[in-house]
């Protein structure tokens, strides 16, 4: 069972982990691009990757292989290396948006005055230590958060559900389907967990069996993020745009937060720890990729992953919001062809072998 | 073993990881601290006068009360005037405790979110601080001296959460509301207009005579309305209470009446009330039916053994005649919207959910086009 994760693992994963990165900017943005009509936004990047993800399950049942091992197969050494190092670099990018979201959270939320990035620091040895460990680590960090995501995130439907005016959700469909469908595009980035899976190929048995309950787990974990969205919508209606950082901001309306205080902010920070583990995930997945290429050297390709991207998020810090709108209107198409495309066209690399 | 370490360690790391990002390790001197209760905003020209209402913690040494102080700057920006009182008084200022937002009237003939902006990006700023305006100018209400509490902005904030909200005659708004009236399709508002009230009481009067300082309390019970941001109506006393049993739970409200030569002290419980809204014929039309449970508290004549024990029944023409005051303050609101602009029974959003098709057609000038039915009815 060496470098395996467990169905209950994936389960917890699709289920709570992949949820977590949907919890802070995101509902603000969904807000922005399509009003009211945020859950069908929402809605048609989740029904194309629960697609994606039954393609890849439907995969995994056929063959142990992993994803490198199929590649291999098909296009030889060259079309191996050129697969992992696109790889790490989709992966390296795509964690560049929600590491600068934690960033601005961190140095907003958590301090009065204006702090330092160096507060941010911290995080990076524990994406050096997380980075030298194999696949099956992300199991290990989907068993910790599932108590950790589940109470807090249930704690915070309690506090914040009353206080919604969900008949502002209404009436659904009200926005035009390509102003809904350039949300949707828009918001690709944040609904890319498929490409997790892909690496996942071979760490796991596939079987009929896990396919159903990781499909079930991915449904799961979508309603809980509509539910959040719903919630926050009707909290703030209109205003929703204008509020970032969803996950502590939509408890505090409760009645008694005035007599108790902003208790609601532990169970934000609490799932702010969730999202730590979440924002490894995708330093985690480039690591692997290139470990592809260069063997044993896990620790210095995550000192090289990490030191870049400490790099990258210092230059950007200051100007997030361009970045996310540069990422998410302009370079959409990445996450369409490497969380979609690629995964969906996998399997005909086995028939190639085959034949 | 050499696992159980490692576990160890980690469990170390997100402990001081949590302690990290909680701003643990940010101490406050509460020497260097002063805890802003309430904020008032004037406008004086081109620039802000911002107003402070504080609550400074003492050491024990030094007396152990918290003092009251109210500090004013004038600045460009909210920011800048913030700041200023800041560096002029060696404080950092915390807003994170601040419960009253009160706009002066000179300041609301401009968009008042030209400068409430600000506090909707301060992620420190608690959005669900009360709001409301005052009758002249913030400063001076807050320079006022009042028997409820020793800090003004306190004592707004029990009067506007306490009894006369409960009894439905003030109206209630905090900034998250107000906000999101501004930005949605009715960019309409309201607030409550808190006015100086001389203290009429012999108690006051004998504390003031006893203090030589002059105490003064606070009438909440006016309304005022506003579109995009600038006020442009206000709702009398029983206008506030008529809206407001629209909006909220209202268990029990005196009400006065005169009927039939007698003066009457209603008790008013509301029952329900419900806001309907369609468009038929291509006419937008809206309907509000209130139901009240109505007793008699008193009356200016001794009650008869029959009135008695009815426990107090409200007389046919008494009944008859607050649901006609009733009905004619839902008019005159309505009319008051229609002229103003201010959308107070919420037709845009009505029109948006219930009859979308209309609504590019009709958003512009859907006050003027609604035929309107009110209907209250009083139950004994």
């Amino acid at each position: 069972m060496d470098n395996k994760l467990s169905t209950r693992q994936l389960c917890f994963f699709f289920a709570c982990l992949a949820p977590s990165g949907k919890l802070l900017n995101l509902p603000s943005l969904l807000a922005e691009k399509a009003g009211n009509d945020l859950l069908l936004c929402a809605l048609l990047p989740i029904a194309l990757q629960f697609f994606v993800i039954f393609a890849l399950l439907s995969l995994s049942e056929k063959t142990n292989e992993t994803a490198f091992a199929l590649v291999k197969g098909a296009f030889g050494k060259v079309g191996v290396i050129l697969f992992s190092l696109l790889f790490a670099l989709y992966f390296l990018f795509s964690a560049i948006t929600p590491l600068l979201e934690q960033v601005s959270f961190a140095l907003s939320a958590f301090y009065d005055s204006l702090s330092s990035f160096l507060v941010f620091l911290p995080f990076f040895a524990f994406s050096v230590f997380a980075c030298t460990k194999k696949v099956s680590a992300i199991g290990r960090s989907a068993d910790i958060c599932f108590p950790i995501f589940t109470l807090s995130l249930f704690a915070l439907f309690a506090l914040a559900a009353l206080s919604g005016d969900y008949t502002a959700l209404f009436p659904i469909g009200y926005n035009s389907f390509f102003h809904i469908a350039k949300g949707s595009l828009a918001t690709l980035n944040y609904f890319s967990d498929s490409a997790f899976l892909l690496l996942f190929l071979g760490h796991f048995e596939g079987s009929k069996k896990t396919t159903r309950k990781v499909l079930l787990s991915y449904a799961i974990g979508s309603l809980l993020s509509l539910a959040f969205f719903a919630v926050f919508y009707g909290v703030y209606q209109d205003l929703a745009p204008k509020q970032h950082f969803a996950l502590v901001n939509i408890g505090k309306y409760y009645k008694a937060i005035t007599t108790l205080g902003r208790v609601d902010l532990v169970l934000g920070y609490t799932l702010s720890l969730v999202l730590l583990f979440y924002a490894v995930v995708p330093l985690q997945m480039s690591v692997e990729c290139l470990s592809q290429l260069f063997e044993n050297k896990r620790m210095v390709l995550s000192f090289a992953v990490n030191g870049v991207l400490l790099v990258l998020l210092y230059l950007l810090k200051d100007s997030c919001d361009d970045f996310f709108r540069w990422g998410s209107e302009k370079l959409f198409f990445l996450f369409l062809i490497f969380a979609d495309l690629i995964p969906l066209i996998l399997p005909l690399f086995r028939r190639k072998k085959r034949a | 073993m050499r696992k159980g370490k490692l576990l160890g360690f980690f469990a170390l790391f997100l402990v001081i990881l949590f302690l990290f990002f909680t701003n643990d390790f940010g101490l406050v001197d509460v020497q260097h601290t002063a805890i802003i209760t309430g904020l008032g905003i004037d406008s004086e020209g081109e620039e802000i006068l911002l107003t402070a209402d504080l609550a400074v913690p003492t050491s024990s040494d030094e007396g152990g009360d918290t003092q009251p102080l109210a500090i004013s700057a004038r600045a460009k920006t909210l920011p800048e005037a913030l700041e200023k009182i800041g560096n002029e008084l060696g404080w950092t200022p915390k807003l994170v405790y601040c419960g009253i937002l009160l706009l002066g009237e000179e300041f609301l003939s401009n968009d008042v979110f030209r400068a409430l902006d600000f506090f909707l990006r301060d992620e420190h700023f608690p959005d669900n601080c009360l709001v409301a305006c005052a009758k002249g100018r913030a400063e001076e209400i807050f320079a006022i001296k009042t028997p409820v509490d020793n800090i003004v902005s306190l004592a707004l904030s029990k009067i506007l959460t306490g009894e006369a909200y409960g009894a439905g005659k003030c109206s209630y708004m905090n900034l998250k509301d107000f906000a999101a009236g501004y930005y949605d399709e009715t960019k309409s508002g309201f607030l409550p207009i808190v006015k100086k009230q001389d203290a009429c009481d012999s108690t006051l009067k004998r504390k003031e005579k006893d203090s030589g300082e002059e105490n003064s309390v606070f009438c909440v019970t006016e309304t005022a309305l506003f579109f995009e941001g600038k006020k442009v109506a206000e709702l009398d006393e029983k206008e506030t209470f008529a809206v407001n049993l629209l909006r909220r739970r209202v268990s029990h409200s005196a009400y006065c009446l005169h009927a039939e030569g007698e003066e009457y002290c209603l008790d008013l419980k509301k029952k329900k009330a419900n806001i309907s809204f369609c468009v038929k014929n291509f006419t937008p039309s809206l309907t509000v039916d209130v139901s009240l449970d109505a007793k008699i508290t008193d009356k200016n004549t001794p009650f008869t053994v029959g009135e008695l024990s009815t426990s107090f029944p409200l007389k046919n023409a008494a009944e008859t005649l607050l649901e006609k005051e009733l009905e004619f303050c839902y008019e005159s609101i309505f009319e008051k919207s229609k002229q103003s602009g201010a959308d107070v029974f919420n037709l845009v959003d009505k029109l948006k959910c219930n009859a979308s098709k209309f609504y590019s057609a009709y958003r512009q000038d859907v006050l003027s086009r609604t035929q309107t039915l009110f209907r209250v009815r009083v139950n004994r």
